[in-house]
């Protein structure tokens, strides 16, 4: 209920940038599924969610994925984060780059989002 | 009757439960005990989404000697009229004395039928500050587990990652609903004989927030247009001390529930211990509207963090006082990933000498649905349930709003069962399916105008600065006249900028939430400038004291020739003779603070 507020965009004073792999498929338009990159500034610990909801209210509001609790409960924001599959509200951004990838790439709707979660 | 413009398919039932968690779930069981077909509409899963699944610790509430009934270890010194009084005096008197009657009288059964489903009761405690140990130490998640096991008697249908849109009346009766598929985009009517609204609150209008993601006031904006009267709009509930930095811990109330064990300081940026100066005694363990307005007072003073909270230090903290807190705390572990894992390491940081940002939180909307003791809200066939509706919990709550899920779930799914069986079936107005279709797809085809996610952040913005836990006269009249203009002139603009795909279209779906937040946020605005006083979550600068002369009334709101249309209702009151006249915030708080007003 502070004045803490998402600037627009919020980039300034962000100690680095993370380059966020990000796999993109609308079965309706396009022929196969390709990665997108996004340079995603961040400050201090972020989660992987943070970052995802970066790219869709400053990057690219397209990018198609879920978060509904945020505290590791839902399991809603299943995904593949580098490899291995985790939620998103509860995975730390490492480094400075990151690959997100749908749970079941065959199940995808759009983008992250599959029928299954 | 002109055959409809918009594309959509139709589904018969009795009865329409909106919303995906605890009230939701207990009201289509509620339902279908009744013998009424019962279908549900929800944005997340079934029985696994809404608020529920956010509740971690102490998540039920029932009096001693109920609990002692239910086989749990009790008090027989209390009673559900001892809890009742409790309920309505922590409320200010703004209670409807009769849902409190309700709630109290159905704790011990629904609280019974919970444990016959399995639900695992990992502790009897109770919380600070009570005469009598009432909480039920579960989660959201077992709560929601247990509420499947009682689905599973006796099905309803469901439908999954669908929005509601509008609610269909004929003569004033609500005779069904408009929903869309978050998935594929295309759009459904359900006729139907009576809908229960079960969908949470509105804290999405704020950038800081306890809430899941999906509670964005759809129900009470529904209900609004419809012509159903809301209340108590003003009263928006705020968690103190709550994470606000790193982003990684953000949101989360892991502070608080230090604070609440006594371990741990809140510091403005002099490093000076600002609530000993609001309340000498209780210091940061005071009630948590005042430490949400000692923050706030610091923050508007200059004295806030860098992220717009304070800071929370461990340091004072002696190691044992820390071990043993931290032990006091494990009872919540199993109920929840964040306590297990993500509490001890938060814990031991800031044991270590780091200092987080802490904050207040937009944590529950005592507004809503207006409704009575048997859940019916003011339109024929309408019926809510939880956290949308409102009267059970007056000016503040202090119990659990999961026992209110699941108990006002069970009244509101049996009246709406029952009624079933004798509401006549309208056909639904195709009028109106069309103008809520063609309001819903137009910022999906709407070739250029306002993008969604800027709107969010402007009202975020908004919410933040005039309609936070400090309010006065000139904020709220600013934020008024800029709502009027975004409800009037803006959301009739949003269009989607990224994709035009129908396919879980986010950007599009926050543009009808947009719509949905505004009309609430609106209603809470101007409600609270209608009452010219402070009382429990409703706290005004420039009226601080509590006018129980003047202001001991619901303000209600509804729509009326197309603009909002606020009244006063006398407060439904049987027992407990309210008090008389105009005290301080505190004295009506009963707590021992210094002065607020003598903050410099």
């Amino acid at each position: 209920m502070a004045s803490e507020t998402s600037e627009n965009p919020p980039a300034a004073g962000k100690a680095r940038t993370v380059k966020v792999e990000c796999f993109r498929f609308d079965p309706e338009r396009d022929a196969s599924p390709h990665f997108e990159t996004y340079e995603v500034p961040v400050d201090g610990e972020t989660r992987v969610t943070d970052c995802l909801e970066y790219i869709r209210e400053y990057l690219d509001p397209s990018l198609a994925f879920f978060v509904n609790c945020k505290r590791g409960t839902c399991a809603r924001c299943s995904m593949r984060i580098n490899g291995k599959v985790q939620m998103a509200c509860l995975s730390l951004v490492e480094g400075d780059r990151l690959r997100v990838e749908p749970l079941k790439p065959e199940e995808v709707i759009r983008d992250l989002w599959v029928k299954t979660i | 009757m002109p055959a409809s413009q918009s594309e959509y398919r139709t589904i018969d039932t009795d009865v329409l439960v909106v919303g995906g968690g605890a009230a939701a779930a207990r009201a289509a069981i509620a339902s279908r005990a009744q013998g009424a077909r019962t279908l549900v509409v929800t944005k997340s899963r079934f029985a696994r989404g809404g608020a529920t699944p956010t509740a971690n610790a102490a998540d039920l509430t029932i009096d001693g000697r109920s609990a002692a009934e239910a086989g749990l270890p009790g008090d027989l010194r209390d009673s559900p009229e001892t809890f009742f009084r409790d309920i309505v005096q922590d409320g200010l008197f703004l209670n409807n004395r009769k849902v409190v009657e309700a709630y109290v009288r159905e704790n011990l059964p629904a609280t019974r039928e919970l444990i016959e489903w399995g639900m695992k009761v990992y502790s009897y405690e109770g919380a600070h500050s009570q005469a009598y140990v009432r909480g039920i130490n579960t989660s959201g998640r077992e709560v929601l587990k247990a509420l499947r096991r009682g689905l599973d008697n006796d099905p309803p249908e469901w439908l999954e990652d669908h929005m509601l849109l509008d609610l269909l009346t004929r003569e004033g009766q609500v005779c069904g609903a408009v929903v869309l598929d978050q998935r594929y985009g295309g759009a459904t009517v359900v006729r139907c004989r009576a809908v229960v609204m079960a969908t949470g609150g509105w804290q999405a209008g704020w950038f800081l927030n306890s809430a899941s993601t999906d509670l964005t006031g759809d129900g009470q904006a529904a209900v609004y247009r419809a012509g159903g009267e809301l209340a108590d709009m003003e009263m928006v509930q705020a968690m103190p001390a709550c994470l606000i930095w790193p982003p990684s811990l953000r949101n989360s109330y892991l502070s608080y529930i230090l604070l609440s064990c006594g371990l741990g300081r809140l510091l403005n940026s002099r490093g000076e211990r600002f609530m000993v100066k609001y309340d000498p005694r209780m210091a940061e363990s005071s009630t948590k509207e005042i430490v949400s307005l000692g923050t706030e007072l610091e923050i508007k003073a200059g004295r806030g963090s860098p992220h717009g909270g304070v800071f929370f230090t461990l340091e004072g903290t002696t190691r044992e006082e820390f071990e043993a807190g931290l032990e006091a705390i494990a009872i919540y572990a199993p109920g929840s990933v964040q306590f297990r894992e993500g509490f001890p390491a938060f814990a031991r940081e800031a044991f270590a000498g780091r200092v987080h940002e802490v904050g207040n939180l937009a944590h529950y909307m005592l507004g809503g649905i207006r409704i009575n003791e048997e859940g019916r809200g003011s339109l024929p066939g309408l019926f809510a349930a939880g956290e949308c509706s409102t009267g059970l919990w007056g000016a503040s709550r202090v119990s659990s709003a999961i026992s209110e899920a699941v108990i006002q779930g069970r009244i509101a799914g049996r009246t709406a069962g029952a009624n079933a069986g004798t509401a006549g079936s309208l056909a639904p107005d195709t009028a109106q399916v069309d103008e809520s279709l063609a309001r819903a797809y137009a910022p999906l085809r709407r070739l250029s105008g306002v993008a969604p996610y800027e709107l969010k952040h402007r009202l975020q913005n908004l919410a933040a600065t005039c309609v936070g836990v400090l309010k006065d006269r000139e904020g709220l009249e600013r934020a008024a006249g800029e709502l009027e203009d975004i409800e009037a002139n803006v959301v009739p603009e949003l269009a989607v900028r990224g994709t035009r795909s129908r396919l879980v279209n986010f950007e599009w779906l926050q543009a009808i939430e947009l719509g949905n937040l505004v009309q609430v946020l609106r209603l809470g605005v101007l409600s609270a400038l209608h009452r010219a006083e402070s009382r429990g979550a409703h706290y005004r600068l420039d009226s601080p004291d509590t006018d129980n002369d003047r202001w001991l009334c619901n303000v209600t709101a509804r729509l009326a020739d197309g603009k909002p249309r606020l009244g006063e209702e006398p407060v439904v009151t049987t027992s407990i003779t309210p008090p008389r006249g105009r005290m301080s915030f505190e004295e009506a708080l009963k707590v021992a603070t210094s002065s607020l007003s003598s903050k410099e």
